[in-house]
């Protein structure tokens, strides 16, 4: 999953990249509205994250700029200013979600998390496959209760597989939302993650839940997919 | 209301009153003029002949004939003339020699009634020759008449004023009401107009219709005091929304730095985070500097005295000469012999210690910084611009403003944007003017006079 931060306090920018790099997402951060605009309209992000008062151009601009040439990422703001109606503004300006600073960087971290299980049309935080969970909340894969020893980058290649589970996805789509860019992405990077993950569910005696579509991408087999409703 | 119904009442009755009373007064007088006119009549009837006193009046002497009571007798008492139905209650006085006339009130039969009583001489018969041997005889000629009719009239007159004055002052208070509700209508559309005003949304009024002509400086009064309560309350919200995005945000850095260092604890990631940990804490402790500074200012109470500009700039572009020279600003000074502000000094290098810090921060690399410090016969000018910056010319009208910074200023964090907060505080408190320019080739100018007035 990958998320774009538009914030203009360097330090804020470098704590958060780290932190949701830490929880398997892939990250870019800009520090004004033009860039986070460039940024927004270039790459199909899972989430951003928006700052309302920004240099260049203030955060509802890029809001509303971005909404009306039709972006569909989720946006969460994350802004200083908490009267109602500032709440208000940013959400009927197309925001999905609104959280005042000074913030809990578990609270942020879960309504990223709900933010992009909505956006995959996901409600429950647990997606089962042939008996590998995938709990969103606590960020594990468990396959007859024991945890999966997973590379940050092979969790986040999987979660982002079982999330789209059913549709084939070509490598190119994964290096997208896995890879942030600040990363130089070898053109095997995305197979070796791969046999990563399956060399993983070997080990830990799971079923090898990756298929490979020759020429097309990778897709999850979703004989037995279920969901459960643990919230 | 009440106040006009009393004050109508009052006048009215204060006017009903001595209508009634002239009336009255006037009418007892027409009576006792009649009266006299009346005793005049037959006193001038009574003649001397041969020495035998007698009236010249052949007719009844009864009221119901002669309109009036009459009563005729010499000095000896003797009756000359008398009306049948003369009171005896009156009696007979003796007569008092010598001519006059004199009036008095009398009841007869209960009635209320006016008598005048007229000594005179009795004049001789014309006809008779030898009139001028005998002397004229002393008479008293006394007539009654009732006053009946003439209180009745007083009477009337009273009723019909009280009447009279019931209905106009029932008509003048109906006249009153209709026309006082009618004036004030307009007052009610400006009542009205203000109740609708909403205190999260201040605009002024649309009055629709205009108000009377009378009530449009009330109108454009009110429509004033809306705009600069509007203006007010938008700067008050800029500055909370400025203070709230510069005072939460070192502390939402904070609190992601903690938490992320403890969530992924990790040895070089919980060293960084301490390092920027203390940073984060000397720039809100600046923050606070700051906000106390531009507190002080406005409740400076320091003594005043005459100090040197020049002196002072000196001092600070010494200070800073350093950091200057890293960035490769140049540094100027131009200042008229004895250049002085009076005020308090702290004040002074307070003001200059700011712009010139504001300077040094927002020139861009290889500019300048220039004090020009001027003094003409009623005032002294001190004027500093700095330039290249990063601002347009439409940036000057928010330079004063708490927490304001340009975009490109907003990257650092070493400066928060309440520098010329506190120097157009401070320059206020001392009786300084202020003006703030950024020209097209983006020099910053701040010009700050003294007038000695």
């Amino acid at each position: 999953m990958r998320i774009l931060i538009v914030e203009d306090s360097q330090r804020l920018r470098d704590s958060l990249s780290d932190g949701l790099r830490s929880a398997g997402y892939a990250v870019d951060a800009v520090g004004d509205g033009r860039q986070g605009l460039i940024y927004a309209r270039a790459t199909d992000y899972d989430l951003i994250i928006l700052d309302m008062m920004l240099p260049e151009m203030d955060g509802l601009t890029v809001l509303k700029t971005y909404r009306s040439t039709h972006g569909q990422a989720p946006v969460l703001i994350l802004s200083a200013r908490d009267r109602i109606e500032h709440r208000v503004e940013g959400l009927r300006s197309g925001a999905d979600d609104y959280l005042v600073k000074p913030f809990d960087f578990d609270e942020l971290l879960a309504r990223v998390e709900a933010l992009c299980r909505r956006a995959k049309g996901r409600g429950a935080n647990t997606i089962n496959v042939r008996g590998v969970t995938l709990d969103l909340a606590s960020q594990t894969f468990r396959f007859e209760g024991e945890e999966l020893v997973l590379a940050p980058r092979e969790f986040s290649m999987l979660r982002y597989l079982m999330m789209n589970s059913g549709r084939t996805i070509p490598r190119m789509e994964l290096e997208e939302h896995v890879y942030d860019s600040n990363r130089q992405v070898w053109s095997n990077a995305v197979d070796s993650a791969v046999a990563a993950i399956r060399r993983a569910l070997r080990v830990a005696g799971a079923p090898n839940l990756i298929r490979t579509r020759r020429g097309l991408g990778y897709q999850i087999d979703t004989e037995k997919i279920e969901e459960s409703a643990r919230r | 209301m009440s106040l006009i119904a009393i004050g109508l009442i009052v006048t009215m009755s204060i006017a009903g009153t001595a209508a009634y009373i002239s009336a009255a007064a006037a009418l007892h007088a027409q009576l006792d003029a009649h009266l006299i006119e009346r005793a005049r009549t037959f006193a001038e009837l009574v003649v001397q002949e041969r020495g035998h006193v007698q009236i010249d009046f052949d007719g009844e002497l009864d009221e119901d004939t002669i309109g009036a009571l009459l009563d005729v007798v010499d000095v000896t008492g003797d009756v000359i003339a008398r009306s049948p139905d003369w009171p005896e209650a009156i009696g007979s006085l003796p007569v008092i020699v010598g001519s006059s006339t004199r009036l008095s009130s009398v009841t007869v039969d209960g009635e209320p009634s006016r008598m005048v009583t007229m000594t005179h001489e009795a004049s001789f018969d014309p006809d008779e020759p030898s009139s001028g041997a005998t002397p004229l005889a002393v008479i008293r000629t006394r007539v009654i008449m009732r006053t009946s009719s003439v209180d009745e009239a007083v009477a009337s007159i009273g009723r019909s004023l009280v009447l009279g004055g019931a209905i106009a002052i029932l008509g003048s208070l109906a006249c009153v009401l209709i026309g006082v509700r009618r004036g004030l209508r307009p007052l009610s559309r400006v009542r009205d107009g203000l109740a609708r005003v909403d205190a999260e949304r201040i605009e002024p009024i649309e009055w629709s219709p205009e108000p009377p002509i009378e009530l449009r400086p009330i109108t454009a009064a009110v429509n004033d005091a809306l705009r600069r309560l509007k203006h007010a309350m938008e700067r008050e919200r800029r500055f909370t929304d400025a203070a709230a995005h510069e005072l939460r945000t070192p502390i939402a850095e904070l609190r992601s730095l903690t938490d992320v260092a403890s969530k992924w604890p990790d040895g070089e990631r919980q060293r960084a985070a301490i390092t920027e940990a203390q940073s984060i804490a000397k720039e809100m402790e600046a923050i606070v500097e700051c906000l106390l500074d531009a507190a002080r200012g406005q409740a400076s109470e320091e003594s005043v005295e005459p100090v040197a500009l020049g002196k002072v700039v000196q001092k600070e572009l010494s200070r800073v000469r350093a950091r200057a020279e890293a960035r490769g600003l140049s540094l100027g000074m131009r200042c008229a012999n004895g250049a002085a502000w009076v005020a308090p000094p702290a004040a002074v290098e307070r003001i200059v210690r700011n712009l010139v810090d504001n300077s040094i921060e927002y020139t861009s690399p290889g500019g300048s910084v220039e004090f020009d410090i001027t003094e003409e016969r009623d005032c002294t000018t001190m004027r500093v611009q700095n330039g290249p910056v990063s601002m347009r010319p439409q940036d000057a009208a928010s330079a004063f403003e708490p927490f304001w910074r340009s975009d490109r200023s907003r990257e650092s964090r070493s400066h928060i944007g309440m520098g010329l907060t506190i120097v157009d505080t401070l320059a206020r408190s001392i009786g300084v003017d202020r003006l703030v320019e950024v020209t097209e080739d983006q020099a910053f100018r701040v010009t700050l006079t003294q007038s000695r007035h």
